[in-house]
């Protein structure tokens, strides 16, 4: 949902002022939609140049959400500029759209089809500079650390690096370390905390047991210290919970059943669950059964739980085990 | 300081009604053209909120079938107002507000259906449009289509929930992409996605019920993420969420509910995301929504999956997907 219905209180007014206005406004209704007309017109009859850029633009300044534009504005490049350049300079008028990017941010930081149209430039250009965008997104997350977008486009820049890389360890530290800071700035920031999660395992991969232990015990001061500093934050709790593993609770198989010349299954459990694997029966002759297995919902509210298994085998009076 | 706005401990059905049928009319506002890329989807807030309150006449019919039809393109996906780009995000509101006017023969099916399917990626994933932003968000919007139309063979279902499983995270929710972070409102696509695919067990219910229940904050609203603010519209993502995973009772509804109508405008109708803030007809929406789910007085129940009016759902001879309704049926 577009940023601008989020935060705006409802000022008093009476009916001189609500006129004034209206008349202020029609103004730039009639700029706004002049400008609108003009560049569809402009599209349709395919002028696809800078003229036509320049007024998508001005129309992306006022309205930075209007997806259609957006797209005009990539036809434009794609079909009327690009074909008229090298390379250079198409790298040229791209790094000219990063730079549009940057005015528009400050407009409205929450808008998805900017940063959609940032992706795309970098994706179509030769060249891009990663290490720019990381710079950049670093900036961002200064000003606000718990930004989606610019944890999103984190992600995404640091993917970009990891690929041009042949050892992405470096990187993976770099990025464990910036969530250690970003924490430390701040235990409640939930989106660090998150990302962590998201980094440590390629930590640990290529570690020693006796590494991993010494990871393992610096991660549990860190959520000491958080608990101690934050107890009713449950950022650190959920961190932890993931970190030592949740025990699961025993489940038990409360019966199973065959639907006889049919080539259903049905195992019913005593809670719910979830399977790491295929069900394993066998027949009689202690031969596996194969087959699909699918999660039933209950048709009403249930504790049980049952998954019904398709298999191949047409009819079999006796199953022996089901585990 | 200005004085407290004034309070009411009952939703204003006549109010708002009003408000929703002024949209149309605030052509002298700026904001009116500046929101014109959310036209159709404004229109399946209004009608859904109306029809919910029992009001759904309030619109003119025909004129609205008819606005739906001219945003639709030779490629059968809609454009967000007549003459706008096609995008995914616009066809599932013209499909929900086809549908709750009975009137899904207006359109040709085959067409949308075909739209929806290219826009699948090979790893299951969809994109919004042909400019390629991927986003769980779609992957809801693209099932919740083809289940309304009951065209779900059309597309890769199993491949898309795979994709979704993959968005997951150690608190139990999930992001706008791998590795995303919770959001309640990626959460909300993403539950009730896999219940449409009928794989709601990739949800650890108790994890991410912790989780959701967390969100709602001592003025009783509900926030979209840890440490941020409440607001109206996450009445429904939270809660539909919570609804279809069968963990309503871990929120105090009582106090949610006073939240939702101490941010109603009193003066002239709608529901905004906070107390004294500016009302549109997003929030209206949800805020109605919200109430629709925790069985208001006088309101029709909805579906929390599809987020529309139950009785459309039912007619529609679709499975309730979610166990919510089942155990406090008050009827209609
Ligand atoms: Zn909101």
């Amino acid at each position: 949902m577009s940023s601008n219905v989020h935060g705006v209180k409802k000022v008093k007014t009476n009916e001189e002022l609500a006129q004034a206005r209206k008349q202020k406004e029609a103004v730039k209704i009639k700029e706004y939609n002049d400008l609108v007309s003009r560049c569809k017109e402009e599209v349709e009859a395919k002028h696809f140049e800078f003229s036509t850029l320049r007024l998508t633009s001005d129309i992306l300044q006022l309205n930075p959400d209007y997806y259609t534009i957006w797209n005009y504005r990539r036809e434009i490049l794609l079909q009327g500029i690009f074909p008229t350049m090298d390379e250079e300079a198409k790298q040229q008028v791209l790094q000219q759209e990063l730079e549009f990017f940057m005015q528009l941010i400050r407009i409205n930081p929450k808008s998805y089809s900017m940063w959609n149209h940032r992706r795309w430039c970098l994706s179509v250009m030769s060249k891009p500079d990663w290490q720019q965008e990381f710079k950049l997104v670093g900036k961002m997350l200064d000003l606000d650390a718990r930004n989606f977008h610019g944890w999103s486009y984190r992600r995404n820049v640091v993917a970009n690096i990891r690929e041009q890389q042949l050892d992405t360890k470096e990187i993976d530290t770099k990025e464990f370390e910036y969530t250690s800071t970003k924490i430390k700035q701040s235990f409640s920031n939930y989106s660090a905390w998150h990302y962590r999660s998201k980094v440590l395992p390629s930590i640990l991969k290529d570690m020693t047991d006796e590494e991993r232990t010494a990871v393992g015990k610096k991660e549990l001061d860190l959520i000491k210290n958080a608990l101690y500093t934050e107890p009713d934050d449950q950022s650190a709790w959920l961190y932890y919970w993931w970190l030592v593993g949740r025990v699961p609770s025993h489940v038990q198989i409360v019966g199973a059943y065959s639907v006889s010349k049919t080539q259903f299954l049905f195992v019913v459990f005593d809670d719910e669950v979830q399977l790491a694997g295929d069900i394993a029966v066998q027949d009689e002759q202690n031969n596996k059964v194969n087959g699909s297995c699918y999660f039933q919902p209950p048709t009403m509210p249930s504790p049980l739980h049952s998954w019904m298994m398709k298999h191949w085998q047409f009819s079999f009076s006796n199953w022996i085990q089901v585990a | 300081m200005a004085t407290e706005p004034p309070k009411t401990d009952k939703l204003e059905v006549d109010l708002h009604v009003k408000y929703i049928q002024s949209l149309n009319t605030k052509k002298d506002d700026l904001e009116y053209w500046l929101t014109e890329h959310l036209r159709l989807q404004g229109i399946y807030w209004g009608i859904t909120a109306l029809d919910l309150m029992k009001h759904v006449d309030a619109l003119p019919r025909e004129e609205v079938i008819k606005y739906v039809c001219d945003c639709q393109h030779e490629s059968g996906g809609f454009g967000g107002h007549i003459g706008h780009d096609p995008h995914i995000q616009n066809t599932l509101p013209a499909i929900q507000v086809l549908a709750t006017l009975n009137a899904l023969d207006a359109i040709d099916a085959d067409k949308v259906v075909k739209y929806v399917a290219s826009l699948q990626n090979e790893d299951g994933s969809f994109q919004g449009d042909q400019w390629g932003e991927v986003d769980t968000r779609f992957c809801y919007i693209a099932l919740s289509i083809c289940s309304l139309l009951k065209r779900l063979d059309d597309i890769n279902v199993k491949k898309c929930v795979e994709w979704i499983v993959k968005c997951r995270n150690y608190d139990g929710g999930f992001g706008n992409q791998p590795g995303g972070e919770s959001h309640s409102a990626q959460i909300f696509t993403c539950v009730n996605a896999l219940a449409i695919a009928g794989a709601l067990h990739h949800v650890d219910r108790d994890l991410l019920g912790w989780w959701l229940c967390e969100r709602q904050l001592k003025n009783g609203g509900l926030n979209g993420r840890p440490e941020k603010l409440e607001d109206v519209c996450y009445s429904w993502w939270v809660l539909s969420s919570l609804a279809t995973i069968d963990r309503m009772d871990w929120i105090n509804p009582e106090k949610l509910t006073e939240f939702i109508l101490s941010a109603q405008d009193l003066e002239d109708g709608g529901i905004s995301d906070r107390p004294g803030d500016m009302v549109d007809v997003f929030h209206t929406h949800f805020g109605i929504a919200g109430l629709a789910l925790l069985k208001y007085d006088g309101l029709r129940s909805i579906d929390p999956v599809y987020c529309m009016p139950q009785h459309v759902i039912d007619s529609l001879g679709l499975p309730r997907l979610h166990q919510h309704n089942d155990k406090m049926e008050s009827g209609v």
